[in-house]
């Protein structure tokens, strides 16, 4: 009991003086962030984001001229690919409504519901995602469409075995494919097998120049490599991937948000909040306003600080997609930021109970420990851990968690990895981390 | 093959923020679709859709056009592949083994072009590629002139194929997808799925004397290859043959990689067309045996110096080979998808402008 008190209010002093010491200054100047001629991947992303408008158009038109399954579901299709490569939720609705359309004529047609299935994945609803999946197989077990999806859609609902065996099965029929390849280097890295996971993303991206991937579907190659990079604590490489994806596709979103999250890691400020600035304005994400907010904070500008996480609030309270979507993000800038506690708690809880991977016991165990629950944190947070998974952010709450919990060897050790895996995972939270290990060490 | 794309193009998709972004990209199979090999999925840009083969404007010239990379722009990339060899095969002696080919090989794209070049193959290298003579190069988008007499234009053009797949596959494949039947609906016109996409064309055009002397017969087929290993990546000759006839996955991806000689007696390819016809068109063994030994070996076959009438003479961009060859297969019972030709160019290259 004593310790667990003691232990506390280490925790919140710890919290105060990394707070402190991390407002240092730092950051070199701005640099240009994509050459002035486009590459040549980045003139066929461009000619194809200008091909997808125009076909968008033309089926539109068709399908009030007539009505036909084949047109809907191309529609739809079209739609979803705008959503994924602009990030415009809009455009999921409108695919829903389009492959309504399509499967109201043609119920049992496969394509039609591997798009649905899509849809579903792409909007978190990754129990029906599976479900449709699993229609599909059963009237054609060797459809390797379906196939995917059900591994994808079992992967985040941390069914790892069914998502291994699926990849792995796949994998033995198509041993050079990029898409195969780059989900056995998710599921290695979930699985702790970090220089695994590096090496088939690279084969991946290598493997999707080879097979004529362009565009979007191009540049999340790079981007998939970038985001290893960063978790495993290489920032420079992780700045330099996202550089690339960005070469490809320079409105790509999420490489513009992770080229921020690099420039972060490596103390480049002024970068860090220009590219997180790029991304809000194509998608005003709550992790990436979430990021910019703490950006600032790190600078001592509050009242940006102040408007960023504002605008969180805000769009926290749309019920839109964004919402689900969005769920773990709202959650954990609740629980950073010590606002709507048990909002965050509720969140967690029925993001965990629709989605029971890796990353939801973990976001419920941040959650049960912001509301006092600690044993029930210690149990959910071993959950998250239990695969192995190298994320500096799992450990960091883990290491917390358990000093709440008055363990304190286990909290020193689980603070240690996480900075000996991600020594900049976060501008302000590496500070606390490292502000604990100190004090934790001069206490044996 | 004229591929499955068009019913499927990539889609990721973006988990929360909070753990890794994980997209996908088209995989394998397309099996129920467009009817092609769920192999060639991943090779949009060496992916066939169409060969082409007709009198040019001008009298004593062929053209032979081919087109690749399905829904160029969305399903398949603009740029051509540079670890592929894109290959128009000639057979001048009827024994449906390529003696004559023309062969485009591509640098890497910038500036919104591509360099090629164009080698011409004869004798035994048309089959091993070994010594050709380089005819020229060009730059995608541009008409370029080769040695010889020959023209040549790479890129991106309107789609030439007209086709109503929807009623097709409700026809011919029973899908339960709410049409009724080609022309079934309110006006003259079927629902052409492919009247707004694009494609990358290769034409080549060259006098007659090139393809065979004194008007012979000829066989023109289109491969892709890997440029590395030379390994057949897809392969076409007549239109639709491999989506109508081979049934399963298996036998379609066989297909795409046997050379016509070896399509008559190698596989299951004969005795399924002759059971496609038997059941499609009611027609005897025998009579259906017939018509096998004309589609296979799968080439185009051509008169030179005659204007072309598609799939069995040659193919013209405006040849409706889908009302012939539904007429064959079904012999007789249903004779046009009540889909008609785009718009083409009466001067080279032929196909129109990309939309």
């Amino acid at each position: 009991m004593k310790i667990r008190v003691f232990a506390l209010c280490l925790a919140s002093i710890i919290v105060a003086l990394a707070t402190y010491v991390g407002s240092a200054p730092s950051s070199v100047g701005s640099e240009a962030r994509v050459p002035m001629s486009l590459s040549a991947e980045a003139i066929q992303t461009a000619a194809s984001a200008a091909e997808l408008a125009r076909l968008i158009g033309v089926f539109e038109a068709r399908v009030k001229e007539h009505t036909d399954a084949l047109d809907y579901l191309f529609l739809g299709k079209l739609y979803l690919q705008r959503a994924r490569s602009t990030g415009d939720l809009g455009s999921y609705t409108q695919a829903g409504a389009a492959l309504e359309r399509s499967l109201a004529l043609y119920p049992s047609d496969p394509d039609a519901l591997a798009a649905l299935a899509r849809l579903r994945y792409a909007t978190h609803d990754f129990a029906a995602a599976a479900r449709v999946a699993k229609t599909i197989l059963a009237a054609d077990p060797a459809d390797i469409t379906a196939r995917a999806i059900l591994g994808d859609a079992s992967l985040e609902l941390g069914d790892y075995g069914t998502a291994s065996d699926t990849f792995s099965g796949l994998a033995t029929r198509f041993p050079s494919a990029a898409a195969v390849n780059a989900r056995l280097a998710r599921l290695a890295f979930l699985r702790g097998d970090d220089d695994l996971a590096r090496d088939l993303a690279d084969r991946a991206q290598n493997e999707a120049r080879d097979e004529g991937t362009f565009g979007v579907d191009l540049a999340w190659y790079a981007h998939l490599r970038a985001q290893l990079s960063f978790d495993r604590g290489d920032y420079e490489a992780a700045r330099n991937e996202e550089g690339e994806a960005l070469a490809v596709a320079p409105d790509y979103y999420v490489a513009e948000a992770g080229f921020a999250r690099g420039a972060a890691a490596l103390g480049r400020i002024d970068d860090a909040i220009a590219h997180y600035e790029r991304a809000i304005a194509i998608v005003p994400q709550p992790e990436y306003l979430a990021a910019l907010g703490d950006l600032y904070t790190f600078r001592g500008d509050t009242t940006r600080a102040a408007r960023a996480y504002d605008t969180v609030e805000v769009s926290a309270s749309l019920a839109t997609l964004g919402q689900r979507l969005y769920d773990r993000q709202f959650a954990l800038f609740y629980l950073e930021h010590e606002r709507s506690l048990d909002r965050a708690l509720t969140i967690a809880e029925a993001s965990l109970a629709q989605r029971p991977d890796a990353y939801g016991y973990d976001i419920y165990a941040w959650a049960l420990y912001k509301t006092g629950h600690y044993t029930e944190a210690v149990v959910a947070s071993q959950r998250a851990l239990a695969m192995g998974t190298r994320d500096a952010r799992l450990h960091y709450h883990a290491g917390f968690i358990a000093l709440a919990g008055g363990d304190l060897d286990r909290a020193r050790s689980e603070l240690g990895r996480a900075l000996a895996i991600g020594p900049a995972f976060d501008p302000l939270l590496a500070a606390r981390a490292r502000a604990a290990l100190a004090l934790l060490e001069n206490m044996t | 093959m004229r591929a499955s794309r068009f019913i499927e193009i990539g889609v990721g998709f973006a988990a929360a923020a909070m753990i890794a972004v994980v997209a996908t990209a088209p995989l394998g199979s397309r099996a129920a679709d467009h009817l092609d090999a769920p192999n060639l999925a991943s090779r949009e840009d060496a992916d066939i859709n169409d060969v082409y083969v007709f009198q040019a404007a001008t009298p004593g010239r062929t053209a032979i056009a081919v087109t690749t990379s399905p829904a160029a722009g969305i399903i398949g990339p603009i740029d051509y592949a540079t670890n592929v060899r894109y290959k128009i095969n000639v057979d001048r002696s009827g024994d449906a083994v390529e003696d004559l080919a023309y062969v485009l090989d591509f640098s890497a794209p910038s500036g919104g072009s591509q360099p090629y070049t164009v080698t011409r193959y004869t004798g035994v290298n048309a089959r091993n590629l070994g010594q050709g003579v380089v005819l020229g190069g060009g730059m995608r988008g541009a008409i370029t002139s080769l040695k010889d007499g020959a023209i040549a234009f790479a890129g991106l053009r309107a789609d030439p194929f007209f086709f109503d797949l929807a009623a097709f596959r409700h026809v011919v494949l029973g899908a339960a997808n709410g049409r009724t039947g080609f022309c079934d609906q309110p006006g003259p016109s079927g629902i052409d799925f492919f009247a707004a996409f694009n494609t990358n064309a290769i034409v080549i055009e060259v006098p007659n004397d090139s393809l065979s002397s004194g008007g012979g017969t000829i066989g023109v087929w289109a491969t892709t290859l890997d440029r590395t290993t030379g390994a057949m990546i897809d392969q076409m000759g007549r239109p639709a043959i491999n989506t109508v006839f081979n049934h399963t996955s298996a036998d379609k991806e066989a297909f795409n990689v046997t050379p016509p000689s070896l399509q008559p007696t190698t596989g299951n390819f004969r005795s399924n067309v002759i059971g496609t016809l038997e059941a499609l068109g009611g027609y005897s063994a025998s009579a259906a045996g017939a018509i096998a030994d004309i589609l296979l070996p799968d080439v185009l076959t051509y008169t030179v110096g005659t204007k072309a009438a598609g799939p069995l003479n040659g193919r013209a961009p405006a040849d409706d080979v889908i009302d012939v060859e539904l007429g064959l297969v079904t012999q007789g019972a249903i004779t046009t998808d009540c889909v008609g030709p785009h718009t083409y160019l009466s001067t080279f290259p032929y196909l129109g402008v990309a939309h």
